[in-house]
């Protein structure tokens, strides 16, 4: 599809941005883009587990099964020097490459070291690059371990909690849960000498489940870093809701955060989302999508080339991704002038009345941009968790402020 | 400098009024070093200094190296 066919189908499916977001008025009242620090290398379609969540498989959009399984390597080449260029156009200091999936180790260990090589020669000395894979950890052995140190890469697990409650979302094919493979990938990762690489655990809140069953299940792998993700949904697809509990994905998040804050000694983990509130209600910026009002500095490379919005998207509906752009005819900056990407680097400006009206508005930020989603409209919608992210955020608010209060005291 | 200096973003009718830690001395936050409340605040201090900015990242968990 050409730029002007996706356009197109993007402001059917969502004016906003794509049909109302007035770009020209940004622009002339002085609003410039964020350069992209983060390109996300989608190296392999296929994955080994068959998660009933996944966003990229189970949900709207289908577009994987016309790609590539393997990205090319002529694709990874041009995505480096695109990135390598921005990098010079923008005097980057610093930019992360993430492998990523579908499940990246099936790409293969000589290629992935492969690519890696190429990220620390291709860009520019002036510029530190920072790779990282995300990876459902079930082919995590001690070669590909051995690979990472070698190459400077740091690896992500996606975990969710205790064995019955991960085996009953994340299973192979044939139905069989994957905690006993990645437990064991974990036990590598968590030992002293390859603690270098040990990035953190991905987890995704489970109403229903006892969170600090799970935290405790999480703290025993000993990652450096934790981050708890809401399910992909929206407002024509809500997220399901335990007994009807309006917010029962705070509750599952603050008896978490109450156990991690008060813990003594003070556990050494970072919880990402958790340290982007705390960071928030002090002034701050966010560092992650789920909160705040930091512009999206990140850009997917899909496996045959198209530049793809973050792929949390496919869960709205199909082609939410697409650019209509690609590695081979247009550079990143191309990508900054995309109405999709326009709003997600807009901050305050992306949000809808109703938001504005909100007081937590500059904390909660909407939340995802995915989960504002409602067809016939777009974007410009509180998130379908907002009930959930306010009182979060409230209690989390509440306790700095007593804290705090103290300390100055 | 011995506080941590925040700008007030709490001028704003509409919002919830952020914490101020302006007046709270570096001492005291690096007494409680093993804190969670303390790292966060050192993650404030930390992101005024930083020369790009802070994006919103992909939501791939990797601890900050």
């Amino acid at each position: 599809m050409t730029s002007d066919t996706v356009r197109a189908a993007q402001r059917a499916a969502a004016p906003w941005p794509y049909a109302t977001l007035d770009v020209a008025a940004l622009r002339a009242a002085g609003w410039q883009p964020t350069a992209l620090r983060e390109v996300v290398l989608k190296v392999h379609q296929r994955c080994n587990l068959a998660c009933d969540y996944c966003y990229v498989y189970e949900l709207a959009d289908q577009s994987w099964k016309t790609r590539p399984a393997a990205m090319p390597d002529q694709v990874w080449r041009l995505a480096l020097d695109r990135l390598a260029e921005h990098a010079r156009r923008h005097e980057l200091r610093s930019v992360r490459v993430v492998l990523h999936g579908g499940e990246p180790l099936l790409f293969g260990r000589e290629r992935l070291a492969e690519l890696a090589a190429a990220v620390h020669t291709t860009l520019p000395d002036t510029c530190r690059a920072d790779i990282v894979m995300q990876t459902n950890g079930v082919r995590l052995d001690l070669p590909t371990i051995d690979m990472l140190h070698r190459h400077r890469i740091r690896v992500g697990v996606s975990v969710d909690g205790v064995q019955a409650d991960h085996d009953r979302h994340r299973r192979t094919r044939s139905g069989r849960g994957s905690f006993a493979a990645v437990a064991a990938a974990l036990e590598l990762l968590g030992r002293p000498e390859n603690r270098r690489v040990y990035g953190g655990i991905l987890c995704t809140v489970a109403p229903g489940t006892d969170p600090i069953a799970c935290y405790e299940q999480l703290l025993k792998f000993e990652p450096p870093a934790i981050d708890f993700l809401l399910p992909h949904a929206n407002w024509d697809q809500p997220p399901a809701r335990p007994g009807g509990n309006e917010t029962a994905y705070a509750d599952w998040l603050i008896a978490v955060f109450d156990h991690w804050y008060t813990a003594d000694p003070a556990p050494d983990v970072q919880i990402r989302l958790f340290e982007d509130v705390m960071r928030l209600v002090f002034g701050a910026g966010s560092s992650s999508e789920q909160v705040g009002l930091s512009p999206s500095g990140m850009l997917v490379v899909e496996s045959d080339g198209s530049y793809e919005q973050v792929d949390a998207l496919k869960s709205a509906y199909e082609g939410a991704c697409a650019t209509g752009l690609d590695v081979w005819h247009d550079d990143f900056d191309a990508v900054l002038a995309d109405p999709g990407m326009i709003a997600r680097q807009i901050g305050v400006r992306a949000l809808s009345p109703t938001c504005l009206r909100c007081p937590l508005h500059q904390v909660c930020g909407a939340g995802h941009y995915a989960h504002r989603y409602r067809r016939g409209e777009g974007f410009h919608n509180p998130s379908v968790y907002c009930a959930d992210l306010a009182k979060l955020i409230n209690h989390v608010h509440t306790r700095l402020a007593a804290d705090v209060r103290r300390l100055v005291s | 400098m011995d506080t941590a200096s925040l700008p007030d973003q709490g001028a704003d009718p509409l919002s919830i009024p952020l914490i101020d830690v302006s007046e709270l001395p570096l001492a005291a936050i690096n007494a409680a070093a093993s804190d969670v409340l303390a790292r966060s605040l050192r993650q404030v201090i930390a992101s005024i200094d930083d020369p790009n900015g802070v994006i919103s990242a992909f939501q791939s968990v990797v601890a900050d190296g």
